[in-house]
């Protein structure tokens, strides 16, 4: 049997959890009941676009009910450094990401190391080609102009082999609850001459790799640079739904990467990828012990509605919770950040290390 | 009343009113009792100033004290401190009355109530009614009434009942770790078959004569009827509670968890789901499965609340669909279930609670359990009551039945209308051959029928009044019982204001463990009950110090389930001196008989919290004050506070080992 081991470091100060997040809604009704107890006032009165309030309270709908949510006392994270995950906040502002991690299964790794190829194949067995895939060719036919065509590039056989990719590896391990991606590791380095289009808030632009915006027309006139797209799954896309008849489903942002040649380098079982788990485990562990004592509140399902309908963004003000929330790729149930389900994403990505023997390849020579 | 029958909606809130007795009653049901409990002792129905509002709707027959569906929802905390005093003394009807009258009785028997003890026979004649407090099991001639009683083991804790071929009955004892074998003919126990150590769930296979025996170690035996031999042993997850023979399989319960298992004939697990919970709810504590032979397994088993629970007046009855724990009714078609997800859009799975699992179907209850059903395997008709009950010691029985949708072919149920009111203390339900219901009572000891007569078990009182406060229906549709079924604890963690606290177990000599909740804010049981009972739960009346010490008296009688002993006894022995070695030093803070020094303490888990007693760790999941740990091992983990929490990482992996062998074993 092995036992892993944990031993926590100090922490000191606080600060509050997330007053701009909505579920710093929660959060204020958390903590011990002898702190703090006007800092929660701050955090409840500026709470974000996804609540409503009634008569002093604040409230979510969920599942056709709308529900008041308590206050209380206050909840404060006790730190003594910038949040754990600010810079990793991801901003659509910024969303270009040269280096990309994507999990796969050892029978996959079995196969690209045979065939020396990242992009190997166009879907998950059982799974289809996945919904980004399938609901970009649907936006491509329901749109005109540059907008159709550079979503037919996309959703094309150009694109038909490709993989699902975010900026840190703990942000996609744990998957969705009956869907994970294998414990095997891999890291994209995207060429600096790259584009890279970006669904969200239904339409599409495109970023280079120093985060300025491309003209969709200047981009077409060069597709072989557009090295896929980040696809964000929000309600234009049957992610949650906010307001009066909220609901949807799941909602996630992640990288679709599918030409291959615009990847500079791909590698396996490096030592860059082992010092960056051991980076996302360190992350993981000091935040938990942080919010711990102030632990996410809601049940899943209303966790991932109150965050995926105010989701932080980096230039947003960050606090240690709207900081992970803006860091995160899945608002899955699996990402919900009480103790239990932090632990077992320590102990997943703990799980995951492993003893260097490096595959390193350079699709362009 | 099939005609009544519709086509029902998943979760669809069904109000299943209790009217129980002068403390739970109003001419508005249930949800006017709540309303009427909550103003009497005045100011908690206001919403603002995120005070809990404790709002009762009154319309409706429902006996919600929050509606959902629509509804808004008050999930209150942090309401202004009311002292217990207040609580009795203070409010718009002015001084409580006395609970009970402030009658105060005994008995040296009174046990928490597992249920499901009722059986009838394929034959229709008998009805068989084990009775774990009298340690007796009763055969009831359905003709004739006349009863026989046959004498079990002294505290073997009867459960479940199961008919074998050629007049044999099978019982498990529960605490004696044997299946009792009686002849029907005889009234007599022909045979004491060891299984495991807390044999919980029977049944037997017509077809194969194979007599299937759930453990709470995980174990589920086979044993073949004519030799008693045991044929099989699996090893599952524990906590298994009820086991149902399928046509090509079992579908198997776990208890805590209310998380179904689905076995082909092979014993592989081809199946693993649980039910989605009522409103805001997770699925919790499956008391009883009955399969009707169709291909459907009826489970009655709760629903706990996943959203922040208020601690002012009446919080506890202000969830999403009513109070924090509400009884569910879940229909399962295990040919339909799966452990892939259904073929959706991958990521496509909805953010509606209410979305159950493919293959089940759920019906709530605004009142909780321990309740219990029967189903009728011709019909489709069933039963199931409702055990929380007021001063009158009435419980609450409602029909249904589960019809087939002529589009597609899927099954259906729905209940009927009618609530019957039921007498004594109901503990089992069973149909007899013409579908009328039999109740069994435990105080005073009969069987209820649906004609009307009472036949009467035993005149050996087990009246108790602890046990009565302990399953008393606070008005708000549920009982201490409710978070504490069979007497321990639910496995859940709940969100309070103050943060994540999973439920605290109450069994092995509760009274020692005082201070009361996780940070010990509660010094013995007087301010329990105030806090909890009258405050939390809203209880309408004030009992007497003696009825407090008759309570408390009841729950320190409580003994822990047997725990298997299947770890090696040297590991056991090396891992009891580690316990105690410098280095863990864990005995320094988990010390004496109770292993806890009822003392706060910051061990790096997140706060300051009295030392739990380690008193059944190993079969307590999750562990930690805020439900951290999925198992013993994780206690190693990041959720264990590393050294503040004793010296463990010095300890070599087969020290771990042993130590956590030695911690399983207690």
């Amino acid at each position: 049997m092995v036992v892993r081991r944990w031993e926590p470091r100090r922490f000191a100060g606080w600060c509050l959890a997330s007053p701009l997040a909505a579920s710093a809604l929660v959060f204020g009704g958390c903590g011990h009941e002898n702190s703090a107890d006007g800092a929660a006032g701050g955090a409840q009165a500026q709470g974000g676009a996804a609540t409503t309030s009634s008569g002093g309270l604040p409230s979510i709908a969920v599942g056709g009910s709308r529900i008041f949510v308590a206050s209380g006392g206050a909840c404060a994270i006790p730190v003594s450094s910038p949040p754990v995950f600010l810079d990793q906040a991801f901003s659509f502002s910024a969303p270009f990401r040269r280096e990309l991690y994507t999990w796969t299964t050892p029978e996959q790794i079995d196969e690209i190391r045979s065939q020396g190829r990242l992009l190997t194949r166009s879907e998950r067995e059982g799974f289809g080609p996945g919904f980004a895939i399938d609901f970009i060719r649907s936006y491509a036919s329901s749109q005109s102009g540059a907008q159709a065509e550079l979503a037919a590039l996309l959703g094309g056989d150009s694109f038909a082999l490709a993989r699902y990719a975010w900026s840190e590896p703990w942000a996609t391990r744990m998957g969705f609850p009956g869907e994970t991606y294998g414990g095997e590791l891999l890291r994209m380095v995207l060429r600096d001459e790259a584009l890279l289009a970006v669904y969200a808030s239904g339409t599409l632009r495109v970023f280079d790799s120093s985060q300025t915006e491309v003209s969709l027309d200047s981009a077409l006139a060069e597709p072989n640079r557009i090295a896929g797209f980040l696809f964000y799954k929000d309600w234009t896309a049957g992610g949650v739904s906010c307001g009066s008849f909220s609901g949807g489903g799941a909602t996630y942002r992640e990288f679709v990467i599918g030409k291959e040649a615009m990847i500079e380098e791909w590698s396996y079982r490096t030592d860059v990828i082992g010092a960056r788990l051991q980076d996302n485990i360190r992350r993981l562990q000091t935040f938990f012990e942080r919010v711990r004592s102030c632990p996410e509140l809601l049940p899943a399902a209303q966790w991932q509605l109150s965050v995926g309908c105010n989701w932080p963004d980096a230039t947003d003000p960050l606090y240690e919770m709207s900081a992970y929330q803006a860091a995160l790729s899945l608002l899955s149930a699996n990402y919900v950040p009480t103790p239990e389900v932090l632990a077992s994403m320590i102990d997943t990505l703990q799980g995951d290390l492993f003893t260097p023997n490096p595959l390193v390849v350079r699709p362009g020579g | 009343m099939a005609g009544s029958l519709g086509r029902v909606t998943h979760l669809a809130t069904i109000g299943l009113a209790l009217c129980a007795g002068a403390l739970a009653c109003s001419p508005q049901g249930a949800s006017g009792a709540a309303g009427g409990a909550v103003g009497s002792v005045g100011a908690a129905a206001n919403g603002s100033g995120g005070t809990g509002t404790a709002a009762a709707n009154g319309s409706g027959g429902t006996a919600t004290a929050i509606g959902s569906g629509g509804t808004a929802t008050a999930i209150g905390s942090g309401g202004t401190a009311t002292s217990a005093g207040q609580l009795g003394s203070a409010g718009a009807g002015g001084a409580l009355p006395d609970l009970f009258d402030g009658k105060v009785e005994h008995s040296d028997h009174a046990r928490p109530i597992s249920g499901g003890t009722l059986l009838v026979t394929r034959d229709g004649q008998l009805a068989v009614a084990a009775d774990p407090e009298r340690d007796q099991v009763f055969l009831v001639d359905l003709s004739t009434h006349d009863v026989r009683a046959v004498a079990l083991p002294p505290d073997s804790e009867a459960g479940r009942v199961a008919e074998g071929a050629n007049g044999q009955l099978f019982v498990a004892l529960r605490r004696a770790g044997a299946v009792a074998v009686i002849d029907r003919a005889r009234a007599s126990v022909s045979a004491n078959l060891p299984v495991c150590r807390a044999p919980r769930g029977l049944a037997f296979d017509p077809t194969n004569g194979v007599l299937y025996v759930a453990c709470r170690g995980g174990q589920l035996i086979s044993i073949d009827g004519s030799s008693l031999a045991i044929t099989r042993q699996l090893k599952l997850d524990e906590d298994l509670r009820d086991v149902v023979v399928l046509r090509d399989g079992l579908f198997v319960t776990r208890f805590r968890s209310a998380e179904f298992l689905v076995l082909n004939a092979s014993g592989a697990v081809t199946a693993r789901v649980s039910p989605a919970g009522a409103g805001c709810g997770n699925a919790t504590v499956a008391y009883h499965a009955v399969g009707d032979g169709q291909g459907h397994v009826l489970v009655a088993h709760q629903s706990s609340s996943a959203v922040t629970v208020g601690t002012s007046i009446g919080g506890y009855g202000a969830s999403c669909s009513g109070s924090v724990v509400a009884g569910q009714l879940s229909l399962a078609e295990p040919s339909r279930m799966s452990t892939t997800p259904p073929p959706l859009q991958p990521r496509q799975d909805p953010l509606d609670v209410k979305q159950q699992p493919l293959g089940l179907q759920s019906l709530t209850l605004a009142n909780t359990g321990p309740f219990d059903v029967a189903v009728e395997p011709a019909s489709g008709k069933f039963v199931a009551i409702a055990l929380t009950r007021g001063t009158s010691e009435s419980g609450t029985l409602r029909r249904g039945q589960i019809t087939q949708n002529p589009s597609d072919a899927s099954s259906v149920f729905a209940w009927d209308q009618t609530d019957l009111a039921l007498q004594g203390e109901p503990v089992a339900v069973a149909l007899d051959a013409g579908g009328g219901y039999i109740v069994q009572s435990r105080e005073p000891a009969t069987l209820e029928f649906e004609a009307g007569q009472r036949v009467a078990l035993s005149d050996v009182s087990q009246r108790d009044t602890g046990m009565k406060m302990f399953y008393l229906n606070s008005g708000i549709g549920l009982a201490c019982a409710s978070c504490h079924p069979e007497g321990d604890e639910d496995g859940h963690t709940w969100h309070f204001s103050t943060g994540l606290r999973r439920t605290q177990p109450l069994a092995g000599g509760v009274l020692s463990r005082a201070p009361f909740h996780w940070t010990g804010e509660l010094a013995g049981m007087a301010e329990l009950v105030d806090e909890v009972m009258l405050r939390r739960m809203a209880l309408p009346a004030k009992p007497s110090a003696e009825q407090v010490q008759a309570l408390g008296s009841f729950l320190d009688g409580i003994q822990l389930a047997p725990v298997e002993d299947s770890a090696d006894p040297n590991a056991v022995a090396r891992g009891r001196e580690l316990f105690a070695a410098p280095g863990p030093a864990c005995s320094t803070c988990h010390s004496g008989p109770q292993l806890t020094d009822n003392l706060t303490h910051d061990v790096g888990t997140g706060g300051s919290f009295v030392t739990p007693t380690l008193l059944g760790a190993g079969q307590r999941r999750p562990l930690f004050h805020d439900g951290c740990a999925p198992a013993l091992s994780a206690r190693f983990g990041i959720c264990g506070g590393g050294d503040r929490h004793g010296t463990t990482s010095t300890l070599s992996d087969a020290e771990a080992h042993d130590l956590l062998a030695y911690l399983g074993s207690l």
